[in-house]
């Protein structure tokens, strides 16, 4: 930026670009204060192994950001996720079983049980809370089942490249990640689809009687979710090269506190995608440099859970601060 | 004695001035009314008055001592209570709790809340005011009337020295503004004062004692309503001569558009008929309840009817869901602005075109650049006051979000549009730029379905009118061919034979 355009911002305007997006100063506070803290925080090694930390949550982050913001929620996407794991290591057991074939039925796998989860909220009128609590039961007794409780190792290769594998000298996880990303903030921000779901999140009397197809959309969130989930199971799967039972218990309650982090509001009505690429990198961030600052376990749970509540009062504080600026000019 | 005296009274809001320079004072134990378009100010005053809104100068005198509230509750317990335009009751409680709402400390013992007691003391307090409600009835089975009439309960049941009324006519049925009016009478009589607000001009004359008319952020003028005239007042809310309120034109009448066969839905509405040619108006009348929405809902699609057809240009167009009846043609504004109108969080461009924007998808993408033309344009056709197409739509007075709505189902181009009370809560400018508006349509060869609780109002714009009373069509008229009596008449169920004035078209 040369300094003729530079000198049209004044300190306001860069205040106010930040209380917009607050996530991204919250990723900076973090990196700052990471980088003067320890010497290996600013290594290309940490960095790319911060970009792969994340990409799981963060696939699954743009299915979530569609779902809250049409003013939903799922408690069931870890174990979900974690089933989805265990079907595609008991598919990589059959022999001569192509991977894409595998990734195709977990995929049809996720977006069903997605679907399934939204039309019975709709169907019988219930909140999704509930439903989905129900499901998260359900889906944990199932790959209990499917398991018999144990790890399938012994991936197809495939899979383990969703994981390990690399395309020059980036992680394949975090192309992954880009690439969804950038589809989930096209489709959020420039198609109907994602203007229905912000409207229903908003007001569905509303949507509805502009025309609006509220359970039909509202499946349609759920299934992408689905999608989302599926491929994030592959991939945590691959990342270990084996389909754990224990996979995704914490998932949930990580990826909503990204996205709400991010810019999503609990309510709906509004969200953004790329905002919940840095709400899990602030959430990474923290696991990040929890680790490199040598905190044990134990203690790096209950920062997690102080820092991301500071965050969100920080959010909610900014987001005031941010209206009455607006409100002087 | 002046009760409440207010000086020098400035607020602005972003670059907006909301009140500039305003002086105010009541005094005790009058009815003073507050006219004025939406947006003049007269809502953000009675924040002021609230403590909602702070002034960013003057100051304020209660009972001769100063007076700057911190909030709302701070003001009713220096003796302001203020009813809403908006409900604001929990549906899943009584009547009674709904009532003494954050009260319950006064009907219980050793913390043990007895709801008993507060059922009782709702019972004195409707007696008292002529209010017909059951204490125990649960808010979410009542009539929109109704939940007025627990909001009005509730100011009056604080016992305040001043009592704020915002609209609160716009959803009561005329038994219930006779209730009202004898309640705001008591309250005068016991030297309470009371701050009436409404859109609804008659009200002000049969009520007030004096007027105070806002325009732009300022107050214009305080006068003893006995002073003036009707056109006095409609002049100086308007700040020009509006000369013909209804300004209807006549319209050749064109091809049959919309064409309704015996449609009905059990236990609202059955065996309704009619039909609406191009460049016609056709009015809705009736009471509130009487099945009008409710028909119209039947029609487009929002609650499906039950049997029936419903033709449009002669092809079946029966709607199972809004989207349908927009695929057809038809588009309706709906009555409650707020459930199923504006989205809050939206700005307005968006508001203004969620019901189109999936005609103008290239693909499975929006067409950004249209849609801001489009909305852009239709700001100006409407003159929707706002400082811009992404200004937050909360930002805008109730006339001109309705001004939106109306722009939202006009985008999608219908050949049918439904208009249901598209006046409530607006002002008379506003009222008659929608008119007009709906003239120019009709003109152009749109066929309207107008639904209005104002009896002037739909007499003066509507080509034809159908009363509707317990769910049927039981009038059937001419402009111009029924006195406002006879249309009562027939509303409230009081001629025991229906007359039917309609001439050639039969």
């Amino acid at each position: 930026m040369n300094t003729a355009t530079k000198k049209k911002f004044s300190k306001d305007d860069i205040l106010v670009f930040f209380l917009k997006n607050r996530s991204l100063l919250l990723v900076l506070i973090f990196s700052i204060l990471l980088s003067l803290s320890t010497s290996t925080f600013l290594t290309g090694n940490n960095l790319m192994s911060l970009a792969r930390q994340i990409s799981a949550n963060c696939i699954i982050g743009v299915g979530y950001t569609l779902l809250l913001a049409s003013d939903s929620v799922d408690l069931s996407a870890g174990y979900m996720m974690c089933m989805i794991g265990i079907i595609s290591g008991l598919l990589s057991q059959i022999e001569g079983m192509p991977f894409l074939a595998i990734l195709l039925i977990c995929i049809v796998v996720g977006a069903a049980c997605g679907s399934w989860n939204a039309f019975i909220a709709n169907k019988f009128k219930l909140p999704p809370f509930l439903v989905t609590l129900a499901m998260q039961q359900i889906f944990k007794g199932t790959l209990m089942l499917l398991s018999n409780g144990s790890p399938i190792g012994n991936l197809n290769p495939g899979i383990i490249f969703m994981g390990q594998g690399y395309i020059g000298p980036i992680p394949f996880p975090v192309i992954l990640m880009v690439c969804f990303i950038a589809v989930g903030a096209v489709i959020f921000s420039r198609t109907q689809f994602g203007r229905d779901v912000i409207a229903i999140g908003g007001n569905p009397e509303a949507a509805r009687v502009s025309g609006i197809g509220v359970a039909k959309t509202r499946i349609l969130v759920s299934a992408l979710l689905g999608v989302t989930i599926a491929v994030t199971a592959l991939v945590s799967c691959g990342r270990v090269a084996s389909a754990q039972t224990t996979l995704g218990g914490d998932t949930v309650m990580d990826i909503i506190a990204a996205v709400v982090i991010g810019g999503t509001p609990m309510g709906g009505g509004s969200g953004t995608v790329v905002g919940t690429l840095f709400g899990c990198l602030v959430i990474g961030l923290i696991s990040n440099g929890l680790n490199l600052l040598r905190v044990s376990s134990f203690w790096q749970m209950v920062s997690k859970g102080v820092i991301i509540l500071v965050a969100v009062i920080l959010d909610v504080y900014s987001e005031k601060i941010y209206e009455r600026m607006r409100n002087k000019d | 004695m002046k009760l409440l005296e207010a000086k020098g009274i400035n607020k602005r809001f972003y670059s907006t001035c909301a009140l500039s320079d305003v002086d105010f004072d009541l005094e005790e134990g009058e009815v003073l009314a507050l006219a004025g378009e939406n947006g003049a100010g007269k809502s953000t005053m009675m924040n002021v008055l609230l403590g909602i809104h702070r002034p960013d100068e003057g100051a304020m005198t209660l009972a001769g001592r100063p007076y700057a509230p911190k909030g709302p509750h701070d003001a009713l317990q220096q003796g302001i209570s203020m009813i809403h335009q908006e409900l604001r009751l929990v549906p899943s409680m009584t009547v009674a709790d709904n009532v003494w709402i954050g009260r319950v400390k006064n009907f219980s013992s050793g913390g043990i809340y007895f709801p008993e007691r507060c059922v009782e003391a709702s019972r004195k307090l409707f007696e008292e005011y002529g209010i017909e409600l059951n204490p125990k009835e649960r808010v979410a089975n009542l009539s929109v009337a109704q939940m007025q009439m627990v909001e009005i309960a509730r100011a009056v049941s604080y016992d305040s020295k001043i009592v704020i009324m915002d609209e609160p006519t716009s959803a009561l049925s005329d038994k219930e503004v006779e209730v009202l009016y004898k309640i705001i009478r008591r309250l005068s009589a016991a030297g309470k004062s009371i701050i009436f607000i409404s859109h609804k001009l008659e009200e002000v004359f049969e009520i007030a004692d004096r007027v105070t008319i806002f325009r732009d952020g300022r107050k214009i003028s305080t006068q003893r309503v006995a002073d003036i005239t009707m056109t006095d007042l409609i002049n100086g809310i308007a700040g020009r001569e509006v000369k013909d309120l209804y300004p209807k034109l006549d319209v050749p009448r064109g091809e049959k558009v919309l064409e309704v066969r015996g449609i009905s839905k059990a236990g609202t509405f059955s065996d309704i008929s009619f039909d609406v040619h191009a460049g016609e108006i056709v009015g809705f009348c009736g009471l509130v309840g009487a099945g009008r929405t409710e028909i119209m809902n039947g029609i487009y699609g929002i609650d499906p009817i039950d049997s029936g057809e419903v033709l449009l240009e002669g092809r079946p167009a029966l709607s199972r869901t809004p989207r349908q009846a927009l695929d057809h043609g038809i588009a309706m504004v709906t009555e409650d602005r707020l459930r199923r109108g504006v989205i809050v969080k939206m700005n307005v461009k968006l508001n203004m075109t969620l019901a189109y924007f999936y005609k103008i998808c290239r693909g499975t993408f929006i067409d950004r650049r249209r849609e801001t033309r489009d909305a852009s344009d239709m700001i100006k056709t409407l003159r929707v006051k706002t400082a811009g197409p992404e200004m937050p739509i909360w930002s805008l007075s109730g006339g001109n979000q309705q001004k939106v709505m109306v722009g939202r189902a006009l985008l999608t181009r219908p050949k049918v549009l439904i208009l249901d009370e598209p006046t409530r809560g607006v002002d008379v400018g506003a009222k008659s730029e929608i008119y007009q508006y709906c003239n120019q349509l009709a003109k152009e060869g749109m066929a309207i379905i107008l639904i209005s609780s104002d009896l002037p109002e739909v007499m003066g714009m509507s080509d034809r009118l159908l009363v509707v009373r317990e769910g049927r069509i039981v009038g059937r008229h001419s402009r111009g061919e029924a006195t406002a009596e006879q249309l009562m008449a027939e509303m409230f169920g009081l001629s025991s034979t229906t007359q039917n004035t309609e001439g050639s078209s039969k």
